[in-house]
């Protein structure tokens, strides 16, 4: 008797014992949020940033410009935005390096280069095709969001984002001289045809009317923001706008020939462009107060 | 029988109920600070800190020899005790040599794309500033293609534009790290990061693409600058994936493609690179590669390049001077 008493003991000792196991098998940080009292930069806040833009992979062209975007934050990582940019064109070096090769005046009828169709230096220029106005409406994704030190002196808040979206680009003709007529090395004036001849059509006096006006636009982007306090920081974006255009704005396609064989311009000599574009701007969050986390 | 059975049982019991006895001890660590024992529960005390004079004598011997050590306070204790306020940087660089091999492409060259394969050794002088060399071999992918600029500037302007590509590049390089942070990925791993600015000087090599096939090339050596920024991210303490956006500027001599009167002819303006040589012959073509070398167009290249690499620090091991 006195033996079963001892081995209860011991057992009812041994099931008191148990659950000091199973608590110490349990992490107490289990179910609680990562950081406590984190400065939520983004929640239910609308982003305003203005920017400056530059192109950076046009092939004849540098466009420059500003523009901005409005975001709101639906949480912390995702968003909603709409931008708008303008953007000036400047000659990128590849136009002076042909230029260089290309002839003054256009061949007349008894030069002997006139059977090669080679635009002239102002004829070239005319026809180059830029984006002048970029709209954009997107959703953002913020993945990474921390903080960093400067120069192990400034701490700063920043975060890492993505972009995705669809847009429209309106192009034109950014370095056109306007003019109607060239002059060939005839001394002829030579008209400018708003639009493609049935019939012996020349696309260097054709206007290339075809490839301006708005272009529906994939927009893809990625970009940083580091933030000074709670309200300001700096922006720093890639943004890429996909569009069908003709840079060169001469005739790339055979498919829309002439009957008789002549070049036309038409919507047939665009293809798919890429123009990634590097922005710098200056974020401005709305209301000026973050919220903080539990 | 019975009674062996009983024995285990007893046995197993008690070796359950003493494993179970530090309970006590844990309930303790559960205690606010305040309480009187609580400093002999803290979390680890800094092991660098060197131990006061030891008392002369026997006593003050055993007492040292019989002390538990810092480190043996922290292996009873639980692992999250382990965790300290403010956590050491990640991984440190000071004096030891970064070996990164990369890979870099240009973003704006509108006729040719220059793939870059090479890489940097880089001997850092404290954490923020490093000094290194970099050597890149290249390959070049003409945009010849239906939609290149290069094939759609002859099709449509009638004109092919000099090009050059490059062959290396070598540079010597000095960079400092300004930002140093980290983040949450996928809210489970901290990931330590850190971005630099460099600028570099050197030399490259370039090759004309002659727009006449039968025409010969000549190459180019000069100066060529760089200022870039890039980031680190670590892997491990001795691996970081490298990402970096450089700015590489170099005066290239390109072929005199407008002007066609440097040609063969012996009467043309090449004609005095040609004297006392033998049209045909291996002299006379160096002669005219020559001619059109010193008349070609040497204008400033700016190529922006993206680039990735993997960085291994070496020794890959290093020793946290201070404490924790």
């Amino acid at each position: 008797m006195r033996t079963q008493r001892f081995i209860f003991s011991v057992g009812a000792l041994a099931l008191l014992a148990a659950p000091a196991h199973a608590d110490r098998g349990r992490n107490p940080l289990a179910g609680q949020p990562a950081i406590r009292h984190r400065v939520e930069m983004r929640k239910l806040r609308l982003e305003l940033t203005p920017q400056l833009m530059l192109s950076l992979n046009q092939p004849y062209l540098i466009g420059v410009g500003g523009g901005g975007a409005l975001q709101f934050h639906l949480t912390d990582w995702l968003g909603l935005g709409a931008s708008f940019h303008y953007t000036a064109n400047l000659a990128a070096p590849l136009v002076g390096r042909i230029e260089e090769a290309l002839p003054l005046n256009y061949a007349g009828l008894g030069d002997p280069s006139s059977g090669l169709r080679q635009p002239s230096k102002q004829m070239f220029r005319d026809h180059l095709i830029g984006p002048s106005m970029l709209i954009g409406v997107y959703g953002t994704l913020t993945p990474i969001a921390g903080k960093f030190s400067l120069f192990n002196t400034l701490f700063a808040k920043y975060d890492f984002y993505g972009l995705i979206g669809v847009g429209f680009a309106m192009l034109n003709t950014p370095l056109s001289s306007g003019q109607t007529a060239y002059a060939d090395t005839g001394g002829r004036m030579l008209a400018v045809n708003s639009t493609a001849l049935g019939t012996a059509n020349d696309v260097n006096l054709q206007a290339p009317d075809p490839f301006t006006g708005l272009r529906p636009a994939g927009l893809f982007g990625i970009g940083v923001h580091m933030f000074f306090n709670h309200f300001i920081g700096l922006n720093l974006e890639l943004r890429d706008y996909l569009y069908k255009s003709n840079p060169g704005g001469l005739d790339v396609s055979t498919s829309d020939n002439n009957g008789d064989n002549s070049p036309v311009l038409s919507g047939a000599d665009e293809y798919l462009v890429s123009n990634l574009y590097f922005g710098l701007g200056l974020t401005i969050m709305i209301p000026p107060g973050a919220k903080i986390s539990r | 029988m019975r009674r062996l059975a009983i024995g285990l049982c007893v046995w197993t019991a008690t070796a359950l109920t003493l494993s179970g006895t530090d309970r006590l001890a844990y309930a303790r660590e559960q205690q606010p600070a305040a309480s009187p024992e609580a400093p002999a529960d803290k979390p680890a005390d800094p092991p660098a800190e060197a131990p006061a004079a030891s008392p002369p004598g026997e006593s003050a011997t055993q007492e040292v020899a019989g002390a538990k050590t810092p480190t043996e306070g922290v292996q009873i204790k639980s692992r999250w005790d382990d965790i300290a306020v403010l956590p050491r940087r990640y991984s440190l660089k000071a004096k030891r040599v970064e070996l990164m091999p990369m890979y870099h492409f240009t973003l704006n060259n509108p006729l040719i794309r220059h793939h870059g394969f090479g890489g940097q050794l880089n001997y850092f002088l404290s954490e923020a500033l490093w000094l290194g060399i970099e050597g890149t071999g290249y390959l070049s992918q003409q945009f010849s293609g239906s939609d290149g600029t290069y094939f759609l500037t002859g099709a449509q302007d009638k004109v092919l534009p000099a090009v050059n590509k490059l062959i290396f590049s070598a540079l010597l390089d000095f960079g400092y790290v300004p930002a140093y942070g980290k983040f949450a990925l996928f809210n489970r791993a901290i990931v330590h990061w850190e971005g630099y600015v460099n600028l570099g000087v050197g030399a490259f090599m370039s090759e004309v693409i002659p727009v006449k096939r039968s025409d010969p090339a000549f190459q180019n050596i000069s100066a060529m600058v760089k200022v870039g920024v890039g980031s680190r991210l670590f892997l491990t303490k001795f691996m970081t994936l490298n990402a970096f956006l450089s700015l590489y500027g170099y005066p290239d001599t390109f072929e005199p493609v407008a002007n066609v009167s440097y040609n063969r002819d012996t009467n043309g303006a090449c004609r005095d690179y040609y004297t006392g040589k033998q049209a045909g012959t291996p002299e006379f073509e160096a002669a005219y590669a020559s001619c059109r070398k010193a008349n070609g167009n040497t204008t400033l290249s700016l190529d922006v390049v993206f680039g990735l690499g993997l960085s291994f620090f070496l020794p890959p091991k290093f020793e946290y001077k201070g404490p924790r």
